[in-house]
C-alpha cells in the first residue's frame, strides 16, 4: 500500500504553536479549579481543626454541648439541629410543589402555558436570594406573626425563626427542583407512558405509577441539589431565622406550652459572629470548624446526588 | 363479508393531523379470532389506524377524526369510555417498552390497575394472572427464577413477550401489534410469529408490519396501504398471488416501498 506520508523527521505544521497554547490554556485552568479546590479543603479544614488543637476544647463537646457563649463555652449542637430542622421543613413545603409543577408543565399544561411557565421558572431561579430575604421578612414574618399565631394560639413567638425560613428556602429551592425534575420526566420516553395508557391506565395513574418512579433517581439529584443550596443559604436565612441561641422548636412553660421560635443554623451563626472574632481566639477557630462541618456535608451530598445520577435510567 | 360478525367495522374513517390528512375514507371489515395484517411504506398511514382502534390518537393534541369505527357493534369514536375500550383492544408497539420495574410488576401493572385480582386470595389470585399471562405470552420458562428482578435486564425479544404478556394480563378480546417485531433478531421474532399463530385462538390480531415475509407467514387477510387510503383489502393469499390492483402489485412485487 502507497501512502503520501513523509519520511524523516517530523516538521512542524503551520498551526501548531497556536494550538499547542490552546491546549495549555484549557489544561490549566482544569488545573486551577482542582488546586482550588484542594486549597479551599486544605485552608478551612487545617484551620477547623486549631479549635481542637490551639484552643482545646473536646470534640465531644463542641459537637454535643448547646451552650455557645462567645467568651466562655463553645457548643455548637443547636445550630446543626437548627440547619438540619430548617433543611427537612424546607423539603417537606418544596419537594410536593416543585414535583407538581414539574407534572403540570412536563404532562397536563397545554403548550401555548409549557413555554411560558418554563421561562417564569428560569427568571425564578436569577432570583438574587437577598430579595427573597426581605421578603421574608417584610411580608413571611408579619404574617405568621399575625395570622398563624393568631389560629395556632402564639406558638409562633415573634414569628421569626424555623418556619419563615423555611418558606424563603422554599421559594429559593423550588425552581431547582421543578425544572430538574422536569427535565427527569421529558427524558423518560414517549413510549412509556404510552404503555401505560394502552393497558387501560388513566392519566393520574401512568404519572404516579409510571413516570414519576421512572423519572425517580433523576428526581433525587433535583432534591439532593436543593438540600445543598438549603444548608449553605446564609443571607435570606439571617434576615428571617431570629439569630437566637434556642432549639428551633420546644416545649414552653407558658400556653401552649409549645414554641416554633427564633433560633439559628449553621450558616448564619457563621455570618453574625466572624466580624467580631479576633484571630486565633477559639470564636475565630470555632467558626472555622462550622465551615468545615458546611463543607463536609455539602460534599457528602454531591456523593449521595452523584450515586442518584448513576442510577438514572432515562 | 358480513358486518354484523365482525371485530372491527370500519366506514369512511378519516383522520387529519392538524391540516394534513393520514387516513382517507378507510372501509373494512376485522373479523374475530383471525391476523389482519396491514402492510404499506413507511408513512402510508397503517400506523395511524391501529392507533386508532384503541383511541391512542387521543393523546396527540391536533388529530381530528371523521367516520365510525364500530367494536363488536359498538361506536368507539363517539359513543365509548375509553379506559374500557383500551382494556378490551391491548395494544404492543414497536420498541419494547417495559416498565423499569420487575418482570412481575409489569404483568401486574394492568390487573392491579383494574383490580381484576379480587376476593381474599387477592394476591394468590394476582400471582396466577401473572404466572398465566407469562406462559400464555411463552416466556414463563425464561423469567420464573427471576420475576422479582428488573424487566430491563431482559433481552430485547424477552421485553417484547414481556409487552405481549403485560397486555395478555388485562384479558383483552383484541390485540393490535404495531410493527412489534422490527427491532428484533430473527430467532426473537420467529419466537413471536409462532407465538401469534397461537394466540389467534383467543384473540383478534391486527398487525402492522413492514415485513411482507411476515405478513404473508403469519396473516389470514392483509390490507395495503398507500398515502393514507386503503388500496385493496383481502385475503392474505389473494393479496400477494392474485392482487385487482396494479399498485399493490408493485409493491408486493417490490418495485417500490
Amino acid at each position: 500500500m502507497i501512502t503520501n506520508l513523509s519520511k524523516g523527521r517530523p516538521t512542524i505544521r503551520k498551526g501548531a504553536t497556536a494550538e499547542f497554547l490552546g491546549h495549555l490554556w484549557f489544561a490549566l485552568s482544569a488545573l486551577v479549579v482542582v488546586v482550588l479546590l484542594v486549597l479551599v479543603y486544605y485552608f478551612v479544614g487545617s484551620q477547623s481543626f486549631q479549635t481542637f488543637t490551639q484552643s482545646h476544647i473536646s470534640p465531644a463537646d463542641f459537637f454535643l454541648s448547646s451552650n455557645w457563649d462567645a467568651q466562655n463555652h463553645l457548643g455548637i449542637s443547636y445550630f446543626i439541629i437548627g440547619s438540619l430542622s430548617l433543611v427537612l421543613l424546607s423539603l417537606v413545603f418544596a419537594v410536593p410543589i416543585s414535583l407538581a409543577v414539574a407534572v403540570f408543565i412536563s404532562e397536563i399544561a397545554p403548550k401555548w402555558l409549557k413555554y411560558p411557565l418554563l421561562r417564569a421558572i428560569e427568571l425564578f431561579l436569577g432570583i438574587p436570594s437577598v430579595i427573597f430575604g426581605l421578603f421574608g421578612l417584610i411580608v413571611i414574618v408579619p404574617l405568621i406573626r399575625n395570622f398563624l399565631n393568631l389560629i395556632a394560639g402564639g406558638i409562633f413567638y415573634n414569628g421569626y425563626g424555623l418556619v419563615p425560613a423555611a418558606v424563603v428556602v422554599t421559594f429559593m429551592i423550588l425552581p431547582t427542583v421543578a425544572t430538574i425534575a422536569y427535565d427527569a420526566m421529558q427524558a423518560v420516553p414517549r413510549e412509556l407512558r404510552e404503555g401505560s395508557y394502552a393497558l387501560g391506565a388513566t392519566r393520574r395513574q401512568t404519572i404516579s405509577k409510571v413516570l414519576i418512579p421512572a423519572a425517580g433517581p433523576g428526581i433525587m439529584t433535583g432534591v439532593i441539589l436543593g438540600i445543598a443550596r438549603a444548608l449553605g443559604e446564609t443571607v435570606a436565612v439571617a434576615f428571617v431565622i431570629g439569630n437566637s441561641q434556642h432549639l428551633p422548636f420546644g416545649l414552653s412553660n407558658y400556653f401552649p406550652y409549645l414554641y416554633i421560635g427564633p433560633t439559628s443554623a449553621l450558616t448564619t451563626q457563621l455570618l453574625f459572629n466572624f466580624k467580631e472574632a479576633t484571630v486565633g481566639s477559639p470564636l475565630y477557630n470555632a467558626l472555622w470548624t462550622i465551615s468545615f462541618v458546611l463543607l463536609v456535608i455539602s460534599a457528602i451530598l454531591v456523593a449521595v446526588s452523584r450515586a442518584f445520577a448513576a442510577k438514572r435510567i432515562y | 363479508m358480513a358486518t354484523d360478525t365482525a371485530k372491527f367495522s370500519i366506514k369512511d374513517l378519516d383522520l387529519w393531523y392538524g391540516e394534513s390528512q393520514a387516513l382517507k375514507k378507510i372501509t373494512f371489515d376485522i373479523q374475530p379470532n383471525t391476523i389482519t395484517a396491514l402492510i404499506g411504506p413507511s408513512g402510508c398511514g397503517k400506523s395511524t389506524f391501529l392507533r386508532q382502534l384503541n383511541r391512542m390518537n387521543d393523546l396527540i393534541d391536533s388529530v381530528k377524526v371523521q367516520g365510525s369505527v364500530l367494536y363488536d357493534g359498538l361506536d368507539i369514536l363517539n359513543d365509548c369510555d375509553v379506559i374500557e375500550l383500551r382494556q378490551k383492544v391491548g395494544m404492543v408497539f414497536q420498541k419494547p417498552n417495559p416498565f423499569p420495574m420487575s418482570i412481575y410488576d409489569n404483568v401486574a401493572y394492568g390487573p392491579r390497575l383494574h383490580g381484576l385480582a379480587t376476593g381474599k386470595k387477592r394476591h394468590r389470585a394476582l400471582d396466577e394472572i401473572v404466572e398465566r399471562s407469562l406462559v400464555h405470552a411463552a416466556l414463563f420458562d425464561e423469567v420464573k427464577d427471576r420475576m422479582h428482578k428488573s424487566a430491563l435486564g431482559l433481552s430485547g425479544g424477552q421485553q417484547q413477550r414481556l409487552c405481549i404478556a403485560r397486555v395478555l394480563a388485562v384479558e383483552p378480546d383484541v390485540l393490535l401489534m404495531d410493527e412489534p417485531t422490527s427491532a428484533l433478531d430473527p430467532i426473537s421474532t420467529a419466537k413471536i410469529e409462532s407465538l401469534l399463530d397461537d394466540l389467534k385462538k383467543q384473540y383478534t390480531i391486527v398487525i402492522v408490519t413492514h415485513n411482507m415475509q411476515q405478513a404473508g407467514r403469519v396473516s389470514d387477510a392483509t390490507g395495503f396501504f398507500l398515502t393514507g387510503e386503503m388500496v385493496e383489502f383481502g385475503k392474505t393469499d389473494d393479496i400477494f398471488f392474485n392482487p385487482k390492483d396494479s399498485r399493490t402489485e408493485s409493491y408486493i412485487s417490490g418495485r417500490f416501498g
